[in-house]
């Protein structure tokens, strides 16, 4: 892998700070949209980015960055 | 005779405005609400329109933005904004075979990144058949230039800069002749890429790239705005605006073309 950037390379791979945890970032499907969240607890995430090249899903309320989705795991019956 | 709808004594369980509908219970919860919101809006629909469908203004150009890093093989660490190639690579193939779609928007403020997804990007928005225009804002740095000039007609605005400046490992000493070979070829495959797909000629263009006094780090060139339409980089200064009413020139002029073929 080449990197061409204006970026030095000890900005791009400096190391963490072992003392505060770097954010985990995940993709998430909401119904066909897809966006990157990050964890804030063990069931809770915060929204903070939109893949999308559609301008309209930026325009969704309850796609706004920032806003806090709760997990909940759910049991499914078994399908004999 | 007047009934007593005192609202001190109404009932409990009633709404002392209005004594004959009783009140709701508990306040709703959040979720609950969200969803009985969305019926609702569903009903009015088909009693209004007659649809079940919400009517939502469909935009025939879709936009894709590239931001920060463009990440090809090895993911970044956190602290690094990127553009990944495997979300941009399938939207790109969407767009291209989706017909509600006539063109693509493509707003840059990148600092480089991995070559070869950044020239895959490129290449990929180049071999489009539907038109696409490009903005600079901000910057499009290193690899950025490449992907800037891959769209049918491209802008940047005037306080946007590029930096064009020669690959390299940064920090590292180029110990084998090969190693050196291997950059000077990559180096070739954007030059060629970024001169078929502009009008800078390839002297102007390594002219850039070599420049010496400009930069306090490397040998290269800032090129901000208007220069870099001067230069033939970039076709024109320009924003938002421009850039839609050229895109949907370009979609009209597509259209035309088309027709006259069948």
């Amino acid at each position: 892998m080449v990197l061409w950037t204006i970026m030095p390379s000890e900005l791009i791979f400096q190391e963490q700070n072992t003392m505060e945890q770097s954010p985990v970032y995940e993709e998430v499907d909401l119904e066909g949209k897809k966006v990157i969240v990050e964890r804030c607890s063990p069931n809770q995430s915060k929204i903070v980015r939109i893949i999308s090249t559609c301008p309209e899903d930026y325009m969704l309320e309850e796609l706004q960055p920032g806003t806090m989705l709760t997990y909940k795991p759910t049991y499914e019956k078994s399908i004999t | 005779m007047l009934e007593n709808d005192n609202p001190v004594i109404a009932p409990p369980g009633t709404n002392p405005e209005n004594p004959h509908e009783p009140v709701p219970a508990v306040e709703v919860p959040k979720k609950q609400r969200a969803a009985s919101a969305k019926k609702g809006s569903i009903v009015e629909n088909i009693q209004e329109m007659g649809t079940t469908e919400v009517p939502t203004a469909k935009s025939n150009v879709h936009v894709m933005t590239i931001i920060g890093q463009i990440e090809g093989h090895m993911v970044l660490p956190p602290q690094n904004k990127t553009t990944k190639y495997e979300h941009i690579m399938p939207q790109l193939v969407a767009i291209e075979q989706n017909p509600e779609i006539e063109g693509l928007m493509l707003l840059l403020n990148t600092v480089g990144g991995d070559v070869e997804a950044g020239l895959a990007i490129a290449e990929m928005i180049a071999s489009m058949s539907k038109p696409s225009v490009s903005i600079v804002l901000g910057g499009g740095h290193s690899i950025g230039a490449p992907i800037a000039v891959s769209a049918t007609y491209s802008f940047i605005v005037e306080s946007a800069s590029m930096t064009i400046h020669p690959i390299r490992l940064t920090g590292m000493v180029i110990g084998a002749p090969s190693s050196f070979d291997y950059l000077e070829k990559m180096q070739d495959r954007v030059n060629k890429f970024v001169v078929t797909h502009s009008s800078i000629n390839e002297k102007k263009w390594k002219e850039l790239l070599f420049k010496t006094g400009e930069l306090s780090r490397d040998i290269g060139t800032n090129v901000v705005g208007k220069d870099a339409v001067h230069y033939g980089l970039i076709n024109e200064v320009g924003g938002v605006s421009n850039a839609l009413v050229k895109l949907q020139q370009l979609i009209k002029a597509q259209k035309e073309t088309k027709g006259l073929k069948q």
